[in-house]
């Protein structure tokens, strides 16, 4: 068994440049949730472990028409922040199904992200409200659409050192539904996820954004979809459309949770049930 | 006086345990005291050619590395010692350098600290040569099959068990004439069902404390189920007298079976006997999920018959059971699959084969319901298809065909101890919302449903039922029996009555049942009575295994007839007044070979069950919504006790049905976390839960209690696939219902389920 070392920084610039110095070797320690069971199974042996609790990174504010969260915000600060609940519903919707108590309290967005798993339940809602990440490096910081933030599962566009600091998710108009699948009600990955987002003018779609999660080897904007609803009258027959174009875009793999034909009926029910409720259609 | 018996004291062990101060097996520690860590095998099938400790000994703090070649007795078993206690050459032992699943052990590495322990177990050399794997039951029995224990020899003690080929066991009955039976069948109605494994997921991880008592015996801190048998299997495999061997049971978290054979026993009581030294050892809840055994994974083909006027004249049963790589009680619990594999139903004609089949699959064993569950699930699903091919309600044919006092079963002899299942099918009927009108029995309609966000024709809801019945204790000829010790004090009144049991409670409650039982038999009051329980080293006699839902039962009786010798004692004047009794059960048969004919049990509980679920028919996703169950228990000695017993049993059943998937593929263990494997939460667990404790007396119960800690267990699964059946259409006949399964079997009209019948 080698010797671990563990490090607690309390400024950014100096936990960049432990990541920096141990590159590969290091893990990023947020709540834990992740990396402890990995630790635990031996999935993962790192050389060091960089706490980022103590760089203040949980908040979330409101600041020129976008949400700002603090990377480090845990679940359970997010759940019971009214500003997420007045703004950002989806999100304590998908949230609100994560984990245990025990988890959200530990467990922070920016894991969540950063972890890159295909099924993380806070990516979908996040993505359908165009959200940027802020990442952090020895160089500076930079950026970018949180939709060119993965490459594949557990990988991401984070250089070495770079961590995510905050995320920025635009005040945004329109309804919102998340819809999940998975083994039992509550802390169980997602066999299947849904996030859409939908602004309506009459009957007429006006813009909207559909997200996938545990449908493919990242998670996933279904853009084909989208661009079947802008301008569109929604009915019962472009629902269907439109889920058949989404998971259309997908990869699901064959898992012990459920096989890809499922993840694709499955997805295709729930993108048409998320559709007509944020809608507001009595489908 | 006293009247202790039938109110809802509050649990002995209830403030210790919601304070943290109850004390756990891993709970404990000793000065000088040293750390075990197993090395299991991690391969399915496999011949340990050669153990290389060299480098792991090198590793700083190690005190010992142990190998087959230091086990005196290198076997160990509850039915036959078919396992090695640690796999590898050297120990004299034919076959035990064989390893047969991924849990066999192979070294216990002993070390100052937990983690040298696990450091050197890592760099144990061990040289392999692989097996060919049978993982599936019926290509084990196929010729030129991979042979998991060839050369056994014949049990007298057991004769159900084989000799031949990966069989473990047979049982089989045969009654009346078949022929007969078919030509008098107006509908036929076949069918084939699989029951999965299920893991026990107890809270409590195995863990032990092993040390030399002042006495010098070797003295075993473990939670187990009974712990005469883990110190008959330690003296024996120790090659020691039984009496140099203490087994105590501290605080025990969760059982449900799965203690009943040896985990961290043998090989601790080993290491400090060798070391005289006290050794500790902790399983992670991955070892403990690979390490145990599973219930038994069983194959159905069912072919029942019925008059066009709903009387059942005929059944054909084939079971076949995947035991594993050793046979732990699965002889016995294939006895029980053998009784309930054609429900609580007076067949005048019947034929059932039940093969219990070695595999390197994770042993199967002992888990809540013994055989049990797996029966009642095949009988009930034909019969509730049954009831749809005759266009009769569930509940009237059942009512017709129930067994009753005096009617034979299967087995040719009338249920012992009074037969009330037509009293909790209806109670359950009635409470559930059935009619009982002129014309019969009248299903209540389904309601609609409405859940926010989901289209309303997308969520269909069922309703469906089913009964159950099991045996209280082992039995089938096997002695039941309970020994305990009552010691009176005081002067003129009794002050204090100290009653000396083996029984273990493993978290269902039995101690403070035991002492109400004690106190009303004494007729003192609760706080003068107190347990001395579970240790072996107070305990000369046994008093038989915490399972088989036979606690209650035997130690009542047992208290009861003790606690009127002690007070005959006491009139007498004796101070204090002691009495050390053993309380035999009555006497029971095996089933004859050939016919099945004997009378195995001696008591027996029953249970009826109806549960409504909502299935969502787009997403395969469901949710159970209400579970009535009304078990008869005889009397209830302890009513909160029951109640939580039936929700407990409810939620377990409702588990192995939905979300709990165990998958093994080709021996290896694909789901050894509770992040894999998954347990129901809170937010799963039923909607409405109503439990209606029917209070039927057995004539021989203490009190007139009955066995009921396995009976809610037992209708769950196949009350539930009846109601999904009600809600979609489709006959859904095998289980876990994952999403996927339902979906496909909506999309397919039903299960596909295809086996190699031979």
């Amino acid at each position: 068994m080698k010797d671990v070392r563990y490090f607690a920084p309390t400024e950014m610039a100096e936990a960049t440049q432990l990541l920096a110095r141990y590159g590969d070797g290091a893990a990023v320690l947020a709540g834990g949730t992740d990396l402890v069971p990995q630790l635990n199974y031996y999935e993962r042996h790192p050389e060091a472990i960089v706490f980022i609790g103590n760089l203040n990174l949980g908040y979330v504010k409101e600041d020129d028409s976008k949400l700002v969260i603090g990377a480090g915000t845990t679940l359970a600060e997010l759940l019971a922040s009214d500003l997420v609940v007045a703004h950002f519903g989806i999100l304590a919707d998908a949230i609100s199904e994560l984990g245990t108590v025990a988890i959200r309290t530990t467990a922070t967005i920016g894991g969540n992200i950063a972890n890159a798993s295909p099924a993380a339940d806070t990516v979908p809602p996040l993505l359908v409200m165009d959200a940027d990440l802020v990442l952090v490096g020895p160089d500076g910081e930079r950026t970018v659409a949180l939709q060119d933030f993965f490459t594949g599962p557990g990988e991401t566009i984070l250089d070495t050192g770079e961590l995510i600091s905050e995320i920025h998710v635009p005040l945004l108009n329109g309804g919102t539904s998340f819809k999940k699948v998975g083994m039992r009600k509550a802390q169980s990955c997602a066999i299947a996820a849904v996030a859409v987002r939908i602004e309506m003018d009459g009957d007429t779609c006006t813009d909207a954004r559909v997200a996938l999660g545990s449908m493919a080897p990242t998670p996933l904007r279904c853009t084909t979809a989208e661009d079947l609803l802008k301008g569109e009258t929604l009915d019962a027959d472009l629902v269907a459309r439109c889920a058949e174009a989404a998971v259309g875009q997908t990869k699901p793999i064959d898992d012990q949770r459920a096989s890809a034909w499922y993840r694709i009926k499955a997805g295709k029910a729930l993108i048409a049930k998320a559709l007509s409720e944020a809608a507001g259609l009595g489908m | 006086m006293t009247e202790t018996v039938g109110r809802p004291w509050v649990r002995a062990d209830a403030r210790a345990k919601v304070t943290g101060q109850a004390k756990f097996p891993g709970d404990f520690g000793m000065a000088d005291m040293v750390h075990a860590k197993i090395l299991f095998a991690d391969r399915p099938h496999a011949r340990v050619v050669s153990i290389d400790t060299s480098e792991a000994a090198q590793v700083e703090g190690v005190v010992a590395i142990f190998t087959a070649q230091d086990v005196p007795v290198n076997e160990y078993g509850l039915q036959t010692a078919d396992q090695p206690v640690l796999c590898g050459p050297g120990s004299g032992k034919p076959g035990a350098d064989v390893v047969r699943f991924v849990g066999d052990q192979v070294a216990l590495v002993v070390a100052d600290t937990r983690a040298a322990a696990e450091q050197a177990r890592g760099l144990m050399e061990i040289t392999y040569e692989d097996l060919p794997v049978v993982s599936d039951p019926f290509e084990a029995l196929k010729p030129g099959a991979p042979q998991i224990h060839p050369g056994r020899e014949a049990s007298e003690l057991h004769p159900e068990l084989s000799t031949e080929g990966n069989f473990i066991c047979h049982h089989q009955i045969r009654k009346g004439d078949m022929e007969a039976g078919w030509a008098q069948a107006d509908v036929v109605v076949e069918g084939q069902y699989h029951t999965p494994g299920q893991e026990h997921a107890y809270l409590q991880p195995e863990a032990g404390l092993a040390y030399i008592d002042d006495e010098g015996r070797v003295a075993v801190v473990v939670a187990g189920q009974w712990a005469w048998e883990d110190q008959r299997q330690i003296a024996h495999a120790l090659d020691i007298p039984v009496e140099e061997i203490r087994v105590i049971y501290p605080a025990i978290g969760g059982a449900f079976g799965g203690r009943e054979d040896m985990s961290v026993q043998i090989v601790l009581a080993l290491a400090a006997y060798r070391l005289q030294r006290p050794v500790k050892i902790t399983w992670t809840r991955e070892e403990s999920i690979r390490g145990h055994c599973k219930r038994h994974p069983m194959w159905f083909r069912c072919k029942w018959g019925a008059t066009r006027e709903g009387e059942l004249v005929a059944a054909e049963v084939q079971v076949v059971a995947d035991g594993g790589a050793y046979c732990y009680t699965t002889n016995k619990v294939l006895g029980n699959t053998t009784i309930t594999c054609t429900g609580p139903y007076a067949f005048p004609n019947a034929k059932v084969d039940v093969d219990g089949v070695y595999t390197n699959n994770p042993p199967s064993g002992a888990m809540r319901g013994f055989g049990a569950p797996q029966g009642i699930f095949a009988a009930e699903m034909q019969m509730n298809k049954l009831a749809e091919a005759l266009g009769m309600d569930p509940v009237a044919l059942r009512m017709r065909n129930l067994l009753q006092d005096e009617m034979p079963t299967t087995t040719g002899t009338p249920l012992a101890g009074g037969v009330h299942l037509q009293e909790v099918t209806e109670r359950c009927a009635l409470a559930a919302g059935w009619e009982r009108a002129e014309e019969g029995w009248r299903k209540p309609a389904a309601k609609g449903v409405a859940l926010a966000g989901r289209p309303k024709e997308a969520m269909r809801t069922g309703m469906g039922m089913a009964v159950g019945f099991k045996n209280v204790g082992f039995s089938f000829g096997y002695q039941e029996n309970c020994w305990l010790r009552i010691e009176l004090r005081g002067e003129d009144d009794i002050e204090r009555a100290i009653v000396t049991i083996g029984t273990a409670d493993v978290g269902q409650g039995a101690h403070t049942v035991l002492q109400q039982m004690a106190a009303e038999a004494l007729q003192v009051s609760m706080e003068r009575v107190s347990l001395e329980a579970s240790d072996t080293g107070t305990s000369p006699g046994s008093s038989g295994s915490a399972s088989a839902s036979r606690t209650t039962f035997m130690a009542g009786n047992a208290i009861r007839e003790a606690a009127a010798l002690a007070l005959d004692g006491w009139r007498e004047g004796e101070r204090p007044a002691v009495v050390e009794h053993t309380y035999l059960a009555p006497e029971t048969t095996p089933l004859d070979p050939d016919t099945g004919e004997g009378f195995p049990n001696f008591a027996y509980g029953y249970v009826a069950q109806v549960v409504e679920v909502v299935v969502d028919v787009e997403t395969g996703e469901l949710r159970v919504r209400r579970v009535v169950c009304a078990d008869d228990v005889g009397k209830a000695i302890n009513p909160e006790q029951v109640e939580g017993q039936i929700e407990g049993g409810v939620v377990q059943a409702m588990g192995w049905v939905t979300c709990e998937n165990f998958i093994a593929q080709a021996g290896r263990v694909l789901t050894p976390h509770l992040s894999t494997y998954l347990i129901p939460t809170i937010a799963d667990v039923p909607e409405r839960m109503e439990t209606i404790i029917v209070e039927k007396p057995d004539p021989r119960g203490p009190w007139g209690a009955r066995g009921m800690g396995e009976m809610p267990f037992l209708p769950l699964a196949p009350a539930l696939l009846a109601a999904v059946h009600d809600a979609t259409g489709v006959w859904i006949d095998e289980f876990p219902l994952t999403p996927e399964r339902v979906l496909r079997s909506l999309r397919d009209g039903g299960s596909l389920l295809e086996c190699d019948w031979e």
